[in-house]
C-alpha cells in the first residue's frame, strides 16, 4: 500500500505547490505541463521499461488521444471529463493495433517501425481538412477558465494514474513485462503468453498516452500534429531515461527536466535545447543508465562519502586506546587484555576489531586477550587476505603472546581462521568456541553482492545498514557506530579479498582426531550463517557442542553479552575442565 | 496512361537509387558493427552544410564534395571511436538512444552554426531534360516522356558508387575484413582481423555514402538541418527490404521502393480524381505510403525481404 500513501504525498506537494503559486499563472501552466508529461512518460516506460519494446513513436498516442477528445467535445459536444475517458480508450485500440505488428519484431526493427508510426499520424492528420491540416484545432474547451483548477485536476489525474500504474506492475503482469523484456525464451517456458503480455503494455501505455494528451489539449486549448512529432516522442525517450528505465514516479524528474528546459529555453536559445536534450540522452544511457535517482544514490555511496572516512579514519587509527602493540613478522598487531588466570583469545570476524569483544572481557578466573588481526582496526596492514596466512599469523601471536593453551574463540571469519588454525596446530587450543562461524566447508557470497560489498569501502552508511542487519538486537546505537568506525579501518583490498578467500576455504575431513571440547554457538536471527551450516560443522568435531538462541543475530556477543558471557563459562566449567 | 507509369518508374528510379545508396549505408555500418544509426540523415546532413561552407569560399564544388566526404569518414570514425565503443556491450535500446541523442545534436549544431535559411546547392551536373515520345501506337495523346538529365546522371553515379562498395567488399582486403567482421566477431579476430579497424571502416564509408547522397539531394531540398530526415526513414525502409543483411539486398530494396513510392502515387491521383476527393493532395501522403510499407514488410517479413530468419537465443 506504499505506492497509494506515495500518490497521495505527491497530491499533497503538489496542492501546495500550486496554492503557493495560485497567482503565476505562467508557474501553473508549466507545472501543468510537467504533470502531463510525466503521465504520457509513464506510459512510456510500461512499454519500453518494464515491457522492453522501444518506442519512438509514443507521441502519436497522445495525437490521438488529443485529437479524439477535441473533436468529440467540439462537434459533438461531450462533457470534457467523458471525452478524456474516451480517447483514452480510443488511443488504447490504436496501441492494439500498432501493437500487433510488433509481436512480429524484436529491437532496432520495432523501433523503426515505431518512429513510422509515429511520423505516419502526424502526416496524416495534417492532411486531413477535418482535423484542420496543418493548422491544427484551435480554440478547444478547457477544463476550467481558471489555471488552477486545470492544474488540480491535471495532479488528480496523475496521482489516480500512479496508483493503477504501480498496482500493475508490482501485480502478475508487471513480473511478465519483465520476464519478456529480459528473457523472452525463458518467459514462454515458463508459461507466460509473450503475445498478450506485449499487446496489454501496448494498450496500457497507450491508454496513459492518449489521456496525457486530452489533457494536453484541454488544457492548451490548441493542438497541431506538428506538436507530437518525432522530436516528442524523443523528448519522453528523455524524460524517462532521465527518470530511469523501469520506474513510474522517477519520470517526474525527466519532465521537469525537458520541460523546465522548453520553457527556459523558449526565448531564443531553441537550437541549444536539442542540443542538450541529445547530450542528456548519450550522458544518461552512459552514466546513468538506471536513471536519476539511482545515479544520485551511487554517487553518495561511491564518491561523495571519502572526505569523512578519511577524517574518520585519521581520527580513529590515533584514538588512544586501552590496549598494547606487539610486532609478529614486521607487523604491528594491536591488542587488549584483562583479567588474570587462563587465557581466552578472541578472534573477530569480517569487518571486525577487538571492540566486538569490548563488552565480553571480564570472564572471572581468565585472562582474556582480543586482537585486530592485521588488515583490520589498528594493526598494520599486510598485502594478503587468505584465510590461511591469518592462521599462521594467529600462531605467531600466541606464540609472541606465550600463551599456554588458550581457549580461543572466533567470530564468522573469525571461526574459519580458528578452524584453520586448529587444522594445523591442533595440540595449541584447550578448546575452541565458534560464534556464528562460517562452516568447514567456507562460505559462497553470490557474486552479485561484490558490487555492494565494494561499496562499503566508499560508504559509511552502507557499512552501518550492513552491521546493524548482522546484529539485530543490538540497540546500543552509540557502540554501533563505534564498530562501524573500526570496520571502515580495514584495508581497502580485504573488502572483496576475504569473501573470496572465504569461497575457496575447505577443511572438510581434517578433525576426525580433533578431540578437544568445541562450542558452537548460534543465533537463530543469523542472515548469514544457516542451521545446515552450523549442523555441518558440528558434524565435523568429534567432541562439539551446539547451542542455539532465539532472538539473537549474527553477533550474539555485542546482541547479548551476559548471555554470552553465562554459555561460555557454562561451557568451560562443564566440559573443559 | 501507359506514359505516365514508364514516367513514374523513370522517376522511381532516380529517387530510389538514393534511397539506396543511404539503405546501404546504414546496413553497412548495422551488419559490421551491430548498430541501427539513427543519426544517419543527421550525419550526412552536417557533412553536406561543410561542403557548402566550403563551396562558400573556394567555389570549387569538387573540392567541397571531396573534402565533404572527408569529413564525413571523419566523423563517422569519430562517432566510433568516442560513443560506440563505450555502448558496445549493452543493450540495442541503449545503442539506439546514443544515436538518437546524436541525431538531435546535430539537428541544434546545424541550427546554431548555419541558422534556419535554407542555402542553396550547386547542381553537379547540368544539363536540359531530354523529352521521349513513344511510338504513336502506344502513345495516342502524345505525350512526351521527360528524362531529367541531371537526374539520369545522378542515378549513374550512385548506381556506380554502390558498385563500386559492392566491389570494395568482395574484392580487397579490408572490404574482406568488414564481410568477416559482420560474419562472427570472434571468429574474425581468430583469424588476425582488426575488429577495431573494421569497425571504424564501416563507420567511416557509412557516414560519407550519407554525405554523398546529401550532395545529390541538396539541389532539390536545399541546404538545410532537416534535408535528410525523411531520406534517412526512406533508407530505413530500403535496407528493411534488404533484410540489413546484404549491400546489393539494400540498394535493390531502394530501387524497389522508389517505383513503387510513385506508382502508388500514381494509383492514387487516379483514386482521388475518380471518387472526386479534391482536398487531398496524393504527393503529402509520400511519406505515409513509405512508412506504411515499411510496416507491412516487417509484419510479413520481421527481418526484411531478402532477410536472413533469425534465431532465438537465451
Amino acid at each position: 500500500m506504499s505506492w497509494i500513501k506515495n500518490s497521495i504525498i505527491y497530491f499533497i506537494i503538489g496542492i501546495i505547490l500550486g496554492l503557493i503559486f495560485i497567482n503565476q499563472s505562467f508557474i501553473l501552466i508549466i507545472l501543468t505541463q510537467i504533470i502531463i508529461f510525466t503521465i504520457a512518460a509513464m506510459g512510456l516506460n510500461i512499454l519500453t521499461g518494464y515491457a522492453g519494446q522501444v518506442s519512438i513513436g509514443n507521441a502519436a498516442f497522445m495525437s490521438i488521444g488529443a485529437y479524439t477528445s477535441a473533436i468529440l467535445s467540439m462537434k459533438l459536444g461531450f462533457p470534457i471529463y467523458t471525452t478524456i475517458l474516451i480517447s483514452g480508450i480510443f488511443a488504447s485500440i490504436f496501441g492494439l493495433i500498432i501493437g500487433f505488428p510488433s509481436l512480429r519484431m524484436k529491437g532496432f526493427y520495432l523501433a523503426i517501425a515505431t518512429m513510422a508510426f509515429g511520423v505516419v499520424i502526424e502526416q496524416l492528420i495534417s492532411v486531413m481538412p477535418y482535423f484542420g491540416a496543418h493548422d491544427g484545432i484551435r480554440s478547444i474547451p478547457k477544463i476550467s477558465s481558471s489555471e488552477f483548477y486545470s492544474y488540480l485536476t491535471v495532479l488528480f489525474v496523475f496521482s489516480i494514474s500512479l496508483i493503477i500504474l504501480k498496482n500493475i506492475v508490482e501485480g502478475p503482469s508487471g513480473i511478465k513485462w519483465k520476464m519478456v523484456r529480459d528473457q523472452e525464451i525463458v518467459a514462454i517456458s515458463f508459461g507466460t503468453n509473450t503475445s498478450l503480455s506485449k499487446l496489454s503494455a501496448f494498450m496500457i501505455s497507450a491508454f496513459f498516452s492518449g489521456i496525457a494528451g486530452a489533457l494536453y489539449a484541454h488544457c492548451v486549448g490548441y493542438i497541431r500534429a506538428s506538436d507530437f512529432g518525432l522530436s516528442r516522442s524523443l523528448d519522453l525517450l528523455a524524460m524517462i531515461m532521465i527518470g530511469g528505465l523501469a520506474s513510474l514516479d522517477e519520470s517526474l524528474a525527466g519532465a521537469i527536466i525537458i520541460i523546465g528546459l522548453r520553457f527556459f529555453f523558449s526565448r531564443g536559445f531553441g537550437p541549444w535545447l536539442s542540443v542538450i536534450i541529445g547530450l542528456l540522452l548519450i550522458f544518461f544511457t552512459l552514466f546513468f543508465p538506471q536513471g536519476i535517482s539511482w545515479g544520485l544514490i551511487t554517487v553518495y555511496h561511491k564518491y561523495l562519502q571519502r572526505p569523512y572516512i578519511a577524517i574518520i579514519k585519521y581520527f580513529q587509527r590515533r584514538k588512544i586506546m586501552d590496549g598494547k602493540f606487539i610486532e609478529v613478522d614486521g607487523l604491528k598487531i594491536f591488542y587488549v587484555e584483562k583479567g588474570e588466570g587462563e587465557a581466552i583469545l578472541y578472534i573477530h570476524g569480517n569487518t571486525g576489531s577487538s571492540r566486538w569483544w569490548k563488552k565480553v572481557m571480564d570472564i572471572p578466573n581468565h585472562k582474556v586477550y582480543a586482537v585486530d588481526l592485521p588488515n583490520f582496526g589498528r594493526s598494520s596492514h599486510m598485502n594478503t587476505a587468505e584465510i590461511d596466512d591469518y592462521s599462521n599469523i594467529l600462531k605467531k601471536i600466541i606464540d609472541k603472546l606465550a600463551l599456554i593453551s588458550p581457549i580461543i574463540v572466533g567470530h564468522s571469519l573469525g571461526g574459519a581462521i580458528v578452524i584453520s588454525f586448529i587444522s594445523k596446530f591442533p595440540n595449541v587450543p584447550k578448546a575452541v568456541v565458534l560464534v556464528d562461524s562460517s562452516s568447514v566447508t567456507g562460505l559462497k557470497t553470490p557474486e552479485e553482492h561484490y558490487p555492494i560489498i565494494e561499496m562499503y569501502k566508499t560508504s559509511r552508511d552502507l557499512m552501518y545498514k550492513a552491521l546493524s542487519a548482522i546484529a539485530p538486537e543490538l540497540k546500543d546505537y552509540g557502540y554501533l557506530n563505534e564498530l562501524t568506525d573500526d570496520a571502515m579501518l580495514m584495508a581497502p583490498f580485504s573488502y572483496t579479498a576475504h569473501p573470496r578467500s572465504l569461497e575457496k576455504f575447505n577443511c572438510k575431513g581434517k578433525f576426525t582426531n580433533f578431540t578437544k571440547p568445541v562450542l558452537i554457538m548460534w543465533g537463530k536471527k543469523d542472515i548469514i550463517i544457516t542451521k545446515d551450516m552450523v549442523e555441518e560443522t558440528k558434524n565435523e568435531f568429534p567432541n562439539s557442542y551446539l547451542v542455539e538462541f532465539d532472538n539473537i543475530g549474527h553477533s550474539i556477543m555485542v546482541e547479548d553479552p551476559e548471555l554470552f558471557k553465562d554459555q561460555l563459562l557454562k561451557f568451560i566449567n562443564e566440559k573443559v575442565k | 496512361m501507359l506514359v505516365r507509369i514508364l514516367q513514374s518508374i523513370i522517376f522511381g528510379l532516380f529517387s530510389g537509387s538514393l534511397y539506396g545508396i543511404i539503405g546501404l549505408g546504414l546496413s553497412l555500418i548495422y551488419r559490421t558493427t551491430g548498430v541501427m544509426n539513427f543519426a544517419h540523415g543527421n550525419s550526412g546532413m552536417i557533412g553536406v552544410f561543410v561542403g557548402w561552407t566550403i563551396l562558400a569560399l573556394t567555389k570549387n564544388l569538387f573540392l567541397s564534395i571531396f573534402l565533404g566526404l572527408i569529413f564525413g569518414a571523419i566523423l563517422g570514425i569519430f562517432m566510433d571511436k568516442i560513443l560506440m565503443k563505450k555502448v558496445k556491450g549493452l543493450s540495442h535500446s541503449s545503442m539506439l538512444i546514443i544515436t538518437l541523442g546524436v541525431l538531435l545534436i546535430f539537428e541544434g549544431i546545424a541550427l546554431i552554426i548555419w541558422g534556419t535559411q535554407p542555402l542553396l546547392f550547386k547542381d553537379i551536373f547540368s544539363f536540359p531534360p531530354k523529352l521521349i515520345y513513344l511510338p504513336q501506337k502506344l502513345n495516342p495523346n502524345n505525350f512526351p516522356l521527360i528524362i531529367p538529365t541531371n537526374d539520369f546522371a545522378n542515378f549513374l553515379v550512385a548506381v556506380s558508387l554502390s558498385i563500386l562498395i559492392i566491389l570494395f567488399s568482395r574484392l580487397t582486403k579490408p572490404g574482406l575484413a568488414l564481410i568477416a567482421r559482420s560474419e562472427d566477431e570472434i571468429g574474425a579476430k581468430v583469424v588476425g582481423i582488426n575488429v577495431n579497424f573494421a569497425d571504424s571502416l564501416a563507420w567511416a564509408l557509412g557516414i560519407s555514402t550519407a554525405v554523398f547522397a546529401g550532395f545529390l539531394v541538396a539541389p532539390k531540398t536545399t541546404v538545410n538541418p532537416i534535408m535528410l530526415v525523411n531520406f534517412q526513414l526512406y533508407g530505413f525502409t530500403a535496407a528493411v527490404f534488404g533484410g540489413f543483411s546484404s549491400f546489393i539486398g539494400a540498394f535493390a530494396g531502394g530501387l524497389i521502393l522508389g517505383v513503387l513510392e510513385k506508382i502508388v502515387i500514381l494509383v492514387l491521383d487516379q483514386l482521388f480524381t475518380k471518387l472526386g476527393i479534391s482536398t487531398i493532395n496524393s504527393v503529402d501522403l509520400q511519406l505515409s505510403i513509405i512508412l506504411l510499407i515499411i510496416i507491412i514488410t516487417l509484419i510479413i517479413k520481421p527481418t526484411g525481404i531478402f532477410g536472413a530468419k533469425f534465431k532465438g537465443k537465451v
